[in-house]
């Protein structure tokens, strides 16, 4: 087990260089002129030429890559050309609102997917079925961020249950914190339970015609006792492989959510960067998002041994 | 794009019952979303910038069908020439994105080796970006703006028709007609377009037909967060974002958010549908364990 983690750890490690060189040389090919979006637009030209020195910028992209990739290690992302905020602390302020947002999503889709998608394999072909599918089927046809639009009209405009946007740290108020996140929750996870709820229906199916289903039904164990403790465990691997899978999509989801509930996370941080042009935010932003994708693919891979104690590595 | 080729096993007998259903839902839909697309200045009740000053933001009524916008603008009107804008990208990125995927997908899967080795590994990177994110990435590196919009979804789309493809021509490469075709010194190229190709074509319509109906969604969202389409241009992600300032005239982000749906409902009963008509062993197993469709 340790040997696998590291191996993974190990394999990450190239990806993450690549696709962070992806980033970087996408992020340095923006249009204008970095020494000005530094020092701004009334400078002169000897202080261009002295910024350009100084931040390395005349030097070739793979050198410059080096230099940025070996600060980054150290935890230094740069500055925001804008603020001058330091890009890791923005970080640090924002990532736990997209997190949570992702993993309050997670949870929903989990909670709602999961059991709908049982009820729809035991009730297969009935109306319960029919039923369950229908709604997964307009579920994953919403755009999110329209109902993301529709549930504030609804609870917030209409009938005024809950604010219409806004963050506050689940540390300094949870339940105040839980209040906001519920719609953006919604938001992103509704799509994802339709897709977990199918993957469950289809990969239960397959579990409720094998022998062992009808050992235990022979054995009179209750119908309850089948579907939950003898073939659901079965069932689980393919609902997690598609719940890891679609993480990305969820944290892809969530930046375009918090614009929709003014949320203060990497996603707002995203939009508002290609709105300024202000590339190490952008980068630093992407870096941040593509390494948890990778590192929630990997907890994935880990979780199947914890779920089925068949898969060893 | 999504003609209804003669697919073996029979679209029809694949696509009783509930299917056929399914079918005419999908192909209405995109027929009737075309229609209004093409024909937006015919049918459409006013031009989509006239401004009405006498009814700024007026809710639905026998005047404005949908109601009219926060600058007093016809949005059945506006919905309507919304319609081209997303037809055109949808289509623009999808089949570019077919063309290229495909492409390399046929160069990877029936050259193999090293060719094959750094097609797939470019792949599983651009893979590795979750499909909103990297469409963000190419805008945050080409600007805002239409053009722009439909280069980085036809980006994102790219590697999963190659890999769709690679999978395919794998598994038909090894086949005996293929053998037979190599054995009597057919040259690559004719195999590749004659005896592969177009095996593989049934698989790639759905997924695009799938592929439609995802790009429609990554392009509002885009137009949604002003990164897309730009005003004063009509785009019914744009609309919904404008509506959303204004939330106490919910009719102004209703709209373009239904049109959005019902589309996307559309290309999915048309991909799923053509998907059990293209793989009758699918349709035979579904069948079989019941309705619905599996995954």
């Amino acid at each position: 087990m340790l040997g696998y983690l590291f191996r993974r750890v190990a394999q990450m490690i190239p990806v993450l260089l690549v696709m962070s060189a992806g980033i970087f040389v996408a992020t340095t090919h923006l249009p204008g002129d970095p020494a000005v979006a530094i020092i701004g637009m009334e400078s002169s030209e000897a202080d261009r030429a002295r910024a350009r020195e100084r931040y390395g910028l005349d030097d070739p992209i793979p050198v410059q890559y080096v230099a940025w990739l070996k600060r980054a290690v150290a935890g230094d992302l740069g500055r925001s050309l804008r603020t001058r905020e330091p890009v890791a602390e923005m970080l640090r302020a924002r990532a736990p609102v997209t997190l949570q947002l992702t993993f309050m999503a997670m949870v929903l889709a989990a909670l709602v997917g999961i059991p709908l998608g049982v009820i729809a394999a035991r009730h297969r072909g009935g109306f319960l079925d029919s039923f369950v599918s229908g709604l997964a089927l307009t579920a994953v046809a919403i755009p999110f961020f329209w109902l993301g639009v529709l549930l504030i009209l609804l609870f917030s405009i209409a009938l005024e249950l809950l604010p219409p946007s806004g963050y506050v740290p689940f540390t300094e108020a949870p339940l105040r914190n839980i209040q906001l996140m519920i719609m953006p929750t919604i938001t992103v996870g509704l799509a994802m339970s339709a897709l977990v709820m199918r993957q469950t229906r289809s990969a239960m199916l397959q579990v409720l015609g094998q022998d062992f289903v009808k050992t235990a039904h022979a054995k009179g164990a209750s119908e309850m006792r089948v579907t939950y403790r003898h073939a659901l465990p079965n069932a689980f691997v393919p609902v997690i492989t598609v719940i890891g899978l679609q993480t990305g999509a969820l944290l892809g989801g969530a930046i375009v959510t918090e614009r929709v509930f003014s949320l203060p996370g990497v996603g707002t941080m995203i939009v508002e960067g290609i709105f300024n042009r202000d590339f190490p935010v952008i980068q630093g932003a992407m870096l941040f998002i593509v390494a948890s994708v990778l590192i929630i693919n990997l907890l994935t891979d880990l979780s199947y041994a914890a779920i089925d104690p068949r898969v060893k590595y | 794009m999504v003609a209804v080729a003669s697919p073996r096993g029979g679209l029809w007998s694949a696509a009783k019952g509930s299917g056929l259903v399914r079918l005419c839902i999908g192909l209405g839909t995109i027929a009737l979303v075309l229609f209004v697309a093409l024909f937006a200045p015919l049918i459409a009740p006013q031009p989509p910038d006239l401004i009405d000053f006498m009814s700024i933001a007026s809710p639905p009524s026998t005047e404005h069908l949908l109601g009219t916008d926060e600058a007093g603008r016809d949005i059945l009107s506006r919905i309507f020439y919304g319609a081209r804008v997303s037809v055109a990208v949808v289509f623009v990125s999808v089949f570019t994105a077919m063309l290229f995927g495909v492409s390399l997908g046929l160069v990877s899967g029936y050259r193999g080796g090293w060719v094959d080795d750094i097609i797939m590994r470019v792949i599983d990177i651009v893979i590795s970006f979750p499909t909103l994110v990297l469409a963000l990435l190419i805008i945050a590196l080409l600007g805002p703006g239409l053009q722009n919009a439909i280069v980085a979804i036809s980006i994102v789309y790219i590697p999963y028709f190659a890999r769709l493809t690679r999978g395919e021509v794998l598994s038909l490469k090894s086949r005996d007609y293929v053998s037979a075709a190599l054995s009597t010194g057919t040259p690559h190229r004719v195999i590749l377009f004659k005896e592969i190709l177009p095996n593989l074509l049934g698989n790639i319509v759905v997924y695009a037909s799938l592929a439609a109906s995802e790009a429609l969604i990554t392009e509002s969202a885009l137009s949604f967060l002003g990164l897309g389409v730009q005003p004063p241009t009509p785009s019914w992600g744009y609309m919904i974002a404008a509506g959303m300032q204004y939330s106490s005239y919910w009719w102004i982000s209703l709209f373009p958010g239904l049109a959005i749906f019902v589309t996307v409902i559309g290309f999915n009963f048309l991909g799923d549908t053509l998907r059990d008509a293209f793989d009758p062993t699918l349709a035979r197993r579904t069948r079989s364990s019941g309705s619905g469709k599996e995954g």
